[in-house]
């Protein structure tokens, strides 16, 4: 489903943030991507979400490659991705139901069917009866369900997710990679980037560890492998 | 339909909400704007007037009148008329005694006539000849010929006067395009910096919709509607200036005794639409024009 062959991803200040990354990912594949701070797994989500381009290499999506497009295609290779930050980027002025119907309307869902899928996507994350609050009005927890939500709500094929629980406590971060876990098994392919030891070793997924910018290590029930 | 509609809606909203947010900025557009269409109007009403001016001019003065001394008898002058009539290149002349040169200077001073009153007794003016010719360019050769005639107190033509009054309107023109040119670009560009700080205050906005995979131009037409909003408003504004200051100037000029220039003064319904015409579009263009520079420089999508 995902390819990516020989990337080198060099900014213009000079730093090779990828340096001929090779990688396969599967279609309903649950995979970590761990790795020192600075070693290039922001770039690699970056290069999926068409925010950059690789300086060398290719990029496949469902057999497509995806560098090099015209501008005009790339809101449709966007549209098979969803997102969620460790940061959240809610619009603080819209409330939960807002701020899911947002990602609908921008995508021109049809009028009347906005509200069944707001309503069904809030109930799969868990937020019934949270609908009219205002992301300051929810905890790290309900907020990260709410960019989940926003994030699948256009039902993409892959979900990728940077540090989702990197401002969350343990608790909370267990409730959200149940969440996931359960978006995975219903067929969504999922990419998730993360600091967390105890999350990694526990779900027992497929672990990609990267530093200066190659694969180092790749295992099918991996642990995290670092002491941080 | 229904969807088309709702977008549409989206737009305007948007557009209207950053003009607000940011309203310091589409203060100093809508300034920006207005300011060189009023320059492109004071212009663009120059070269209406100078144009109509030298219009006049030329009907009136393409001809050559020759001034007769005061002294001559009626055989004297006839013998000079057919001299006159004799160069090759003069189509008609017409003789035009010191009492019909008083009473048609009476006629264009109209309601001031009196101040020529009491002139009949001792009238100064000569008589003369208006030679007409076949084509303006003949002037400076038939002038050299009617030199050899005596009798002849003067001889008076226009053409460097048409000439200096087509020059005129040349370099109004030129010195008005170039600095229309140069406000067009400056106008263009505020309103394109404009279009950057509307795109700043809603870097979250659109990033978010991006990763949702709104398509590009879903994500520009706000911003365009916004520049667009702004060239229009400030060619509005513009307009309303031009109009209360012409109209006032025009009533000032034809209600005082400066009667003979307000005469060649074209009137304010005259222009109006012309300004109408040119003004709507140009800001309108310079707007959607900024906005999709800025759009392009600013709003990576
Ligand atoms: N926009 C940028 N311009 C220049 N260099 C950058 C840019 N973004 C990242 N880098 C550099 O590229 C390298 C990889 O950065 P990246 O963000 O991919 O790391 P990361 O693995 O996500 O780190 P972390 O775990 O801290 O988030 C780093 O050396 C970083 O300094
Ligand atoms: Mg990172």
């Amino acid at each position: 489903m995902i390819t990516f062959k020989k990337v080198f991803m060099r900014y213009p200040n000079g730093v090779t943030a990828l340096n001929g990354l090779d990688l396969e990912i599967k279609e309903g594949e649950f995979v970590f991507i761990v790795g020192p701070s600075g070693a290039g797994k922001s770039t690699l989500i970056k290069l999926l979400l068409k925010e950059l381009e690789p300086t060398k290499g290719r990029i496949l999506l469902d057999d497509q490659n995806i560098t090099k497009v015209h501008n005009r295609r790339v809101p449709k290779i966007r549209a098979k991705t969803g997102v969620v930050f460790q940061d959240f980027r809610l619009l603080q002025n819209k409330t939960a139901f807002e701020n899911i119907a947002f990602a609908l309307e921008i995508t021109r869902t049809r009028g009347k069917d906005i509200k069944p899928l707001v309503t069904k996507v809030l109930d799969l994350v868990g937020l019934k009866g949270k609908e009219k609050s205002k992301p300051q009005e929810l905890s790290g927890g309900e907020q990260q369900r709410v960019c989940i939500a926003r994030a699948i709500v256009n039902d993409p094929p892959i979900l990728i997710c940077d540090e989702p629980t990197g401002n969350l406590d343990p608790d909370t971060s267990w409730e959200i990679m149940k969440l996931l876990r359960n978006i995975n098994k219903s067929g969504t392919t999922i990419i998730m980037v993360t600091h967390d030891k105890e999350i990694v070793n526990d779900m027992k997924q497929r672990v990609i560890a990267l530093e200066n910018g190659v694969i180092v290590r790749d295992e099918s029930k991996g642990v995290y492998g670092y002491d941080d | 339909m229904v969807m088309m509609i709702r977008y549409v809606l989206y737009v305007f909203k948007q557009a209207l909400v950053n003009l607000w947010r940011n309203r310091t900025m589409t203060f100093a557009s809508i300034t920006s704007v207005t300011a060189t269409l009023l320059i492109l109007g004071i212009i663009f009403l120059l070269i209406v007037n100078i144009s109509n001016l030298g219009d006049y001019a030329s009907d009136q003065f393409d001809v050559i009148q020759v001034f007769l001394k005061d002294d001559l008898s009626i055989d004297e002058m006839r013998a000079i008329g057919d001299k006159i009539s004799a160069i090759d290149e003069v189509s008609q002349i017409t003789f035009e005694t010191k009492e019909q040169a008083l009473e048609k200077m009476k006629q264009e001073w109209s309601e001031h006539s009196q101040v020529l009153s009491g002139l009949e007794e001792r009238n100064p003016l000569p008589n003369s000849y208006i030679v007409q010719m076949d084509n303006l360019v003949y002037s400076d050769h038939i002038v050299r010929l009617m030199q050899e005639i005596n009798g002849i107190e003067e001889i008076k033509y226009y053409r460097d006067v048409i000439l200096k009054i087509n020059s005129i309107t040349q370099f109004i023109r030129n010195i008005g395009l170039t600095i229309i040119f140069i406000l067009l670009f400056v106008s263009t560009f505020v309103i394109s910096n404009t279009i950057k700080l509307a795109v700043t205050s809603r870097k979250n906005e659109i990033q978010i919709m991006k990763y949702v995979g709104a398509t590009h131009w879903f994500i520009r037409w706000p911003f365009i509607l916004e520049g667009t909003l702004l060239g229009f408003f400030g060619a509005l504004f513009a307009m309303g200036f031009i109009y209360i200051a012409y109209s006032y100037t025009y009533d000032l000029l034809t209600s005082n005794f400066y009667v003979i220039i307000a005469a060649y003064i074209v009137p304010v319904q005259g222009v109006m639409t012309d300004i109408l015409e040119v003004f709507l579009p140009v800001g309108a263009g310079i707007g959607a024009l900024g906005s999709m520079w800025g759009v392009k420089r600013y709003l990576n999508v």
